[in-house]
C-alpha cells in the first residue's frame, strides 16, 4: 500500500519519525528525536530544526540515510536534508508568566525595572517591535504605508524618513519595527537604532576618550539609521555637525536614515537649520492620537495577546473612556488585565470603571505656568520675559498665543489670564486673543505652531 | 582495548568526568565516561548533552580500543586503591578488567555505539582572558543569576566586551552583579549567555590553571582548552535586557562602612527577620549611624547600629536580608559603600576601593 503524498510538513515529518522510530531503540528515539521538526523546505533541501548540537551530530551520522530515503520516498520533490537548531517547534505556545512572576516579586522586595531592555546589542533594536503588534488606523495609516515603502526598498524610497507626532502614539514602535523587518528581509544591511542623546553621549565619550575617528567609523558602517527623539539632540555645534557629516555619507551610500521627533522639524528650536533641511529632504510625517475605532482595535489586540477576551461593553467603555494616547491606554488596559488573571474571572463594567478612574486624565486641567514654560522652550525664549513689560516683538507674539491657548483651549476668564501672566490688564487679553484668532485665518504657520504647541500639551 | 596509564592522571581525569555523568532518563549510556585508547594517548569523554568534557592522558596502548564504563563506579575505585602508580585496563569480552598491582576489578561496559559524538569544537575565537581571572569573575556573579527556568537569559551568566574589557554580569530581575576584568575580546565578539548550571562546571575547569586561556564559539557552544581537558557548554541563544539603564545616574545618599560589621550584623538580622527575609534600615546622616531592625513574630526583635560615614540625605527603607548579604562574599575589600537614588530606585552595593565589581538591588514595596 502507498500512502499518498503528504501535504504539509508536519505530517511529513511524522512519517519520518515513524519510520525512524522502528529501527532504533525507543530510549535512543526518545533522547534524540523530541523536539524535531522540519522548518521549512526550500528548492528540494528540506531543513530540519534540532534541539541541540549533540542531537545535530547524532542524527546526521547515525540516521541521515533513513531521514533522507524516507522523505525522498513520500515527496518527489526532496533532493537533500539539512540540519539546523532551532529550540521553537512552531506551533510552540508560549504561556503566560506574569502572574507567577508578579507573586515572585510581592515576596522577594522590588523588581529591577528590566522587563523593556531586551535590546540586541549589535543593532539596539527591541525584537518586541514588530508590525504584527502595530496597529494602523486612520490616524497612523500614512506613517505606516510610508514605512511598509521604506521596507520594500530601503534607501530608495523615502530617504530620510522623519515621523513626528506626540509622545506615547507608537512612533518608537513603529521605526523599530522597520529596523526589524528590514532586518529580517536584508539581513545583509546593517541597522542601528539610536536615541539622539545617546548619540550626543557617544561623540562626547569618543572625544573625551581621544577615539573620534572610532566614532566616525562606527557610524558609517550602518545602511540604516534610525535616530529616535531627534528633539533631544544637544545643542552643542560639534555633534549637530557631526550628525550633518553622518547624515551625508549615508545618504550618498543610498543607505537609509529614519528619524522621529515629537514635532515637525521647522519647529526644533535647537537644531541648526542646514540639518533641519536635511530632515526635511525626503518624507515627513506625522502620527496623531489614535480615534476611537483605532483605540477599541488597540484595546482588543492587546487583550488578545494576553489570551483575555473583554466583553463588548468594556471595550467600547475603555475605547472612549481613555482618550489620552496609546500608552496610558495600554497602562490602564494592563491593570484591568492584572486583575482579571489575579481574580481569574471576568471584571464586570462597574469594576473596570474602578480601576480605570485613576487612569483618566482630568480633563484639561493645566497650570498656567507650565503652558508659560511650554510655549517659551518652543520659541526659544526664557520663561521670566513672557512676565516682563517687554514689548519686543519675539516676546510678544508668544505672549500673544499663551494667552490665547488659555482662552480657548482652558475657558480661563480674561482677567485671571492678565493676572497671572504678569498683572497685565483684561482688555490687553482680549486684544491678543482676538489677535491670534484672526491672524490665524491668514497665517499658515501660526496655524501649524498652534497645533504643535496644542499636541504638547 | 588494552593500555596501562598513571594512576592519578587518570584519576583527576576520571574524577572531572564524573560530575558531568549522570543519570539521563531516555539515554543510559550517559552515566559512562568513554574510555578510548589511541596512538600515545587515552581520552575519557563524558557528557550530559549540555556540558561537553574531553581529557586527554598519556599512555603506554598496546592495543587501541573503546569502552563505556559507569563513571561513578570507577571514580569510587580509583578513590579507594590510594597506593598503586600505574594501572593497566584491558576489554574483556562486555567487560573490562582494570589491575593494579594489589587489585583486579571487572566492570560490565555499556554499549558505547550509543555514546553521544562531541560536537565539533568551535574554532572562532571569542576572548583570551587569564584562567584564574575569569573563573573569579564569573564567581562574583553567577550566584545571582536566575534558578528558574522561565527566562532563559537571566538563568544564565553574560560576557560581553565593553571598550578594552571584558564584563560578566548575572540577574533574577531582583537584584543584578556585574563584574569587569581584563581580557582581549576579538573584533567579532558581541557577547555570550553561559547557562547559569554549566557555569560551576566551567569555573571548576579553569580554576586551576595559571595560564591565559582563549574562549571560542560558533553561535550554539563555547568551547575551553586548558591544559589537556576540553570543556564545551551550551550557549543561550537569547538577549540579555539593557541592564545599564537601570543603573541610575547619580545617588542622593551614601553610606560607607566595614563589610565585616555589616555582615555580622546581618547575620544577627537574620535570626529574627520574618518570612520575608525583611530587614528595616535606618541610615542618619546627622549621627552617622546604620540601624538595622528586624522583627519576627515567633523569635523575637533585633535592632543592629553599626557606625559608619552617611552622606546626603537620611532615609529609612525595607530590603530583604539575602539580597544585601549575598554581593559581600565577591567584595574583596574592608570597605563597602551603599549608594541610594531614592525611592523606588535601585541601590547600589560596591567595594571602596575597586570600581570593578557593581551590584544592584530594588528596595523591599513594604
Amino acid at each position: 500500500m502507498t500512502l499518498p503524498p503528504p501535504t504539509d510538513t508536519k505530517t511529513l515529518w511524522k512519517h519520518v519519525l515513524s519510520a525512524v522510530e522502528s529501527s532504533v531503540s525507543s530510549a535512543s528515539f526518545r533522547t534524540w528525536f523530541k523536539g524535531t521538526h522540519i522548518v521549512r523546505v526550500e528548492d528540494g533541501t528540506v531543513i530540519v530544526g534540532v534541539p541541540n548540537l549533540f542531537a545535530k551530530d547524532w542524527i546526521h551520522t547515525k540516521h541521515h540515510k533513513t531521514i533522507l530515503k524516507t522523505l525522498r520516498e513520500l515527496s518527489d520533490v526532496v533532493r537533500s536534508v539539512e540540519y539546523t537548531i532551532s529550540t521553537k517547534a512552531p506551533e510552540d505556545t508560549t504561556m503566560p508568566t506574569a502572574t507567577l512572576e508578579s507573586s515572585m516579586a510581592s515576596s522577594m522586595g522590588g523588581e529591577l525595572p528590566l522587563r523593556d531592555l531586551y535590546i540586541n546589542k549589535s543593532d539596539n533594536l527591541n525584537p518586541r517591535y514588530t508590525f504584527s503588534s502595530f496597529i494602523v488606523g486612520t490616524f497612523n495609516e500614512i506613517a505606516h504605508a510610508a514605512a511598509q515603502a521604506i521596507i520594500e526598498r530601503p534607501g530608495r524610497r523615502y530617504n530620510p524618513f522623519f515621523i513626528y507626532g506626540q509622545t506615547g502614539n507608537g512612533k518608537t514602535h513603529l521605526i523599530q519595527a522597520v529596523g526589524n523587518e528590514i532586518k529580517q528581509k536584508f539581513p545583509e544591511k546593517k541597522v542601528y537604532y539610536v536615541t539622539s542623546e545617546r548619540f550626543s553621549q557617544d561623540y562626547i565619550n569618543s572625544i573625551q576618550t581621544n577615539s573620534a575617528n572610532a566614532f566616525k567609523e562606527k557610524y558609517r558602517k550602518y545602511d540604516v539609521i534610525i535616530m529616535d527623539d531627534v528633539q533631544f539632540l544637544s545643542q552643542t555645534q560639534k555633534t549637530q555637525e557631526e550628525l550633518f557629516h553622518m547624515f551625508n555619507d549615508i545618504y550618498e551610500r543610498n543607505g537609509q536614515i529614519i528619524f522621529s521627533s515629537d514635532r515637525h522639524p521647522n519647529y526644533i528650536a535647537s537644531i541648526a537649520d542646514r540639518l533641519k533641511s536635511r530632515f526635511n529632504a525626503g518624507m515627513t510625517v506625522d502620527i496623531q492620537s489614535p480615534d476611537p475605532e483605532s483605540r477599541t482595535a488597540i484595546v482588543k489586540a492587546k487583550a488578545a495577546e494576553s489570551g483575555v477576551v473583554l466583553p463588548d461593553d468594556v471595550i467600547s467603555f475603555l475605547s472612549s473612556a481613555l482618550e489620552g494616547n496609546i500608552r496610558e491606554l495600554e497602562g490602564a488596559l494592563n491593570s484591568i488585565l492584572g486583575q482579571i488573571q489575579f481574580k481569574k474571572r471576568d471584571l464586570t463594567l462597574q469594576e473596570v470603571k474602578e480601576i480605570v478612574k485613576n487612569n483618566i486624565k482630568p480633563k484639561k486641567m493645566v497650570a498656567v505656568k507650565d503652558i508659560v514654560k511650554m510655549v517659551a522652550g518652543f520659541y526659544n525664549l526664557d520663561e521670566e520675559s513672557i512676565y516682563k513689560k517687554s514689548r519686543k516683538k519675539e516676546v510678544v507674539k508668544p505672549r500673544q498665543v499663551i494667552m490665547y491657548l488659555l482662552r480657548e483651549d482652558f475657558a480661563l476668564p480674561y482677567p485671571t489670564i492678565g493676572q497671572k501672566l504678569g498683572g497685565r490688564d483684561h482688555t490687553t487679553v482680549i486684544h491678543s486673543y482676538e489677535k491670534v484668532k484672526e491672524d490665524l485665518k491668514t497665517d499658515h504657520q501660526l496655524e501649524q505652531e498652534i497645533t504643535q504647541l496644542r499636541g504638547m500639551v | 582495548m588494552r593500555f596501562s596509564v598513571n594512576k592519578d592522571a587518570f584519576q583527576k581525569g576520571v574524577a572531572q568526568a564524573e560530575r558531568i555523568a549522570g543519570k539521563h532518563l531516555s539515554l543510559p549510556v550517559l552515566h559512562c565516561v568513554l574510555i578510548l585508547a589511541q596512538g600515545k594517548e587515552v581520552v575519557l569523554r563524558a557528557t550530559n548533552l549540555d556540558l561537553g568534557l574531553e581529557v586527554r592522558i598519556p599512555a603506554q596502548v598496546e592495543e587501541d580500543g573503546v569502552a563505556a564504563v559507569p563513571a561513578a563506579t570507577l571514580g569510587s575505585f580509583l578513590g579507594a586503591t590510594p597506593n598503586a602508580d600505574m594501572l593497566t585496563m584491558k576489554s574483556e569480552d562486555k567487560h573490562i578488567v582494570i589491575t593494579t598491582p594489589k587489585t583486579e576489578i571487572k566492570v560490565p561496559v555499556n554499549n558505547h555505539e550509543d555514546f553521544p559524538l562531541l560536537p565539533p569544537a568551535p574554532t572562532n575565537e571569542l576572548f583570551s582572558v587569564k584562567a584564574s581571572e575569569f573563573a573569579a569573575a564569573l564567581r562574583s556573579v553567577w550566584w545571582a543569576a536566575s534558578t528558574t527556568s522561565i527566562k532563559p537569559e537571566l538563568s544564565s551568566v553574560y560576557i560581553f566586551a565593553n571598550g578594552s574589557e571584558l564584563t560578566c554580569v548575572a540577574t533574577d530581575s531582583f537584584r543584578l552583579a556585574e563584574k569587569r576584568f581584563t581580557g582581549k575580546a576579538s573584533e567579532s565578539f558581541e557577547g555570550v549567555l553561559i547557562p547559569l548550571k554549566n557555569v560551576a562546571e566551567v569555573i571548576r575547569h579553569i580554576e586551576n590553571a595559571d595560564s591565559a586561556i582563549v574562549v571560542r564559539g560558533d553561535g550554539h557552544q563555547i568551547g575551553i582548552e586548558v591544559d589537556g581537558s576540553y570543556i564545551s557548554s551550551r550557549i543561550i541563544d537569547g538577549v540579555f535586557p539593557d541592564y545599564q539603564q537601570i543603573i541610575p545616574k547619580e545617588f542622593g545618599s551614601q553610606a560607607t562602612l566595614l563589610k565585616q560589621d555589616m555582615l555580622d550584623a546581618l547575620k544577627q538580622s537574620r535570626i529574627f527577620s520574618d518570612q520575608f527575609n525583611k530587614v528595616s534600615a535606618k541610615f542618619d546622616a546627622d549621627e552617622n549611624t546604620i540601624t538595622l531592625k528586624t522583627i519576627n513574630p515567633t523569635t523575637g526583635e533585633s535592632v543592629v547600629t553599626l557606625e559608619g560615614d552617611v552622606t546626603g540625605e537620611s532615609l529609612e527603607l525595607n530590603f530583604n536580608y539575602a539580597y544585601w548579604s549575598d554581593p559581600l562574599q565577591s567584595i574583596k575589600t574592608d570597605r563597602i559603600a551603599i549608594e541610594f537614588a531614592g525611592a523606588g530606585k535601585p541601590a547600589r552595593i560596591r567595594s571602596v576601593g575597586d570600581q570593578s565589581f557593581t551590584y544592584i538591588v530594588m528596595p523591599m514595596n513594604r
